[in-house]
């Protein structure tokens, strides 16, 4: 029962001994030489494993239970060496993708800014149009539209002006015609009386012998006037009823012409305007939705600049990792020179061939990457890993971790 | 067209009632004469139960104002509406008379 005390203190004290020595070595601030001749000095660790070799049974126990502890100190310096490689190994997965992450961000910020130069080149062109040439604004071509428009207008309703006004001259006309007419009638009825006279003249001069000879050469000048008149009468009608006729005819057409209605035409402007102001404000919402979309996208760009410069967490991880893997090595050479100087200062004693595999196996089983799990075995075992752990870390881990080293990627 | 003319202080008041078309062109021009007596210092074409018009009805009012306009009379056509004010304002006579409403 006393040795089994004895035993206690002994682990107790060589785990504050180790607890010190790593603390100490981490804060850089003692070397190890002159922490294990300080612990010498005092006469702690060695002390004790000299006395418990004092009595044959109690010796026996002290040197098996060194054994062990170097036997536990060199797999630690393995795992500390190997969890050192696997600091490096995520050190250099994470800057790997970080880079390639780094790399399509920035490809991704490039592509964003191309976008959002080309809604700004769509947002402006959204606004002209392409004519022989020449760059028109739509504003500008909706204005002349409207502008041909109101002048085409204009010039149905003078034409319509000038329609009534020609129909009201012709009116004007076919009445002075008509009343030429009437006059070349009045001629002919008092041609038609001087004719008559001058007949009844000659027959009263012939009734008057030799005495009315001079009057009837009078009256028959006077019928041949008369005749001549009465061509002449006949000749004005015939061409003022030619006069009359064309303007009748004209008089005709030019009323067909102005009765035809173009007010339909005239508000053919009312819906052009309706739908010149569709396409306004269409092009209006257009534009506005490409100048949202343009911001959008700036910010867009803006984000990932920011997730770029975000990225740099990865240096800064990289240098902590260093440190540890500094720090693992300076714990891994400390372990190497306390089991050195425990050989050395301690005859007889020697690590223990058989590992304390009880804890091994919990700090295997923790591991959930297959990978990291065979190289830890490999590292303390070498190629020699006993069955029994092959068989069991294997199936605990699994539980926890399905297909664990073939992570699906989204 | 149905038309009535009435005159007081220097108002020559002519309304207008159905539609105004070519066809009304002769009765048209008597009012026109009317216009053109200058017995009086206004003219005025009430509108209001004027329902439509063709184009030669507008081009009829042009000839009314430019007649007015000769012989030195104020000009007016007044309370227009429906199709007849639609049509007005599409052709742009305020820009040219005054139209009151």
């Amino acid at each position: 029962m006393d040795a089994i005390i004895q035993s206690r203190k002994e682990r107790a004290t060589i785990t504050e001994f180790v607890v010190e020595t790593l603390e100490m070595e981490q804060n850089n601030s003692t070397s190890l030489e002159t922490i294990i001749e300080h612990n010498t000095t005092e006469g702690t660790f060695l002390d004790v494993a000299r006395s418990a070799s004092a009595s044959s049974t109690d010796s026996e126990e002290a040197l098996n239970f060194i054994g062990k502890w170097l036997n536990l100190s060199e797999t630690q310096r393995k795992a500390l060496n190997i969890i050192t490689d696997e600091i490096g190994l995520v050190s250099d997965l994470v800057e790997t993708n970080i880079n390639d992450i780094s790399s399509t961000f920035r490809e991704l910020a490039q592509h964003s800014r191309t976008q959002s130069e080309q809604v700004s080149d769509l947002a402006d062109a959204a606004k002209h149009i392409e004519y022989k040439g020449k760059t028109v604004d739509l504003a500008e071509i909706i204005q002349t539209i409207d502008k041909h428009l109101t002048d085409m207008i204009g010039k149905i309703i003078d034409t319509s002006k000038h329609g009534v006004k020609v129909v009201y001259a012709l009116d004007d006309v076919a009445t002075d015609v008509e009343k030429v007419e009437g006059l070349i009638s009045r001629i002919e009825g008092i041609n038609k009386q001087s004719h008559l006279l001058a007949l009844n003249a000659r027959i009263e001069a012939a009734s008057a012998g030799e005495a009315g000879k001079g009057f009837a050469v009078v009256a028959h000048e006077v019928q041949e006037l008369s005749s001549a008149v009465n061509t002449l009468a006949l000749n004005m009608r015939e061409e003022i009823s030619k006069v009359a006729n064309g303007v009748r005819r004209g008089h005709a057409q030019i009323k067909d012409v102005a009765n035809i209605d173009l007010s339909e035409n005239i508000m053919v402007k009312d819906t052009i305007q309706e739908l010149m102001d569709c396409i306004i404000a269409q092009n209006e919402s257009y534009t506005t939705a490409l100048r949202s979309s343009e911001t959008v996208s700036k910010d867009i760009t803006k984000d990932i600049s920011g997730v770029i410069t975000q990225l740099q967490f990865q240096d800064r991880a990289k240098q902590r990792m260093e440190n540890l893997s500094d720090t693992m090595g300076v714990m891994e050479r400390s372990l190497a020179a306390f089991e050195d100087r425990t050989l050395n200062n301690c005859d007889g004693c020697k690590a223990s061939s058989i590992l304390d595999e009880e804890w091994f196996q919990s700090l295997i089983e923790g591991l959930t990457l297959g990978e990291m799990r065979d190289r830890f075995m490999q590292a303390i075992y070498g190629k020699d890993i006993p069955a029994g752990l092959i068989e069991t870390v294997p199936t605990n881990a699994a539980k926890n971790t399905q297909d664990d080293d073939d992570i699906e990627l989204f | 067209m149905r038309d009535s003319v009435t005159t007081t202080s220097g108002l020559l008041k002519i309304s207008l009632a159905d539609k105004l078309t070519f066809e009304d062109h002769d009765n048209f021009r008597e009012l026109l004469k009317l216009v053109s007596n200058n017995d009086h210092q206004r003219c005025e074409f009430d509108l209001a139960e004027l329902h439509a018009i063709d184009s030669a009805g507008l081009g009829m009012l042009m000839i009314a104002y430019e007649t007015a306009q000769k012989v030195g009379m104020k000009f007016t056509l007044a309370r227009p509406s429906g199709q007849v004010e639609r049509l007005l304002g599409i052709s742009e006579f305020d820009k040219v008379m005054n139209i009151t409403h």
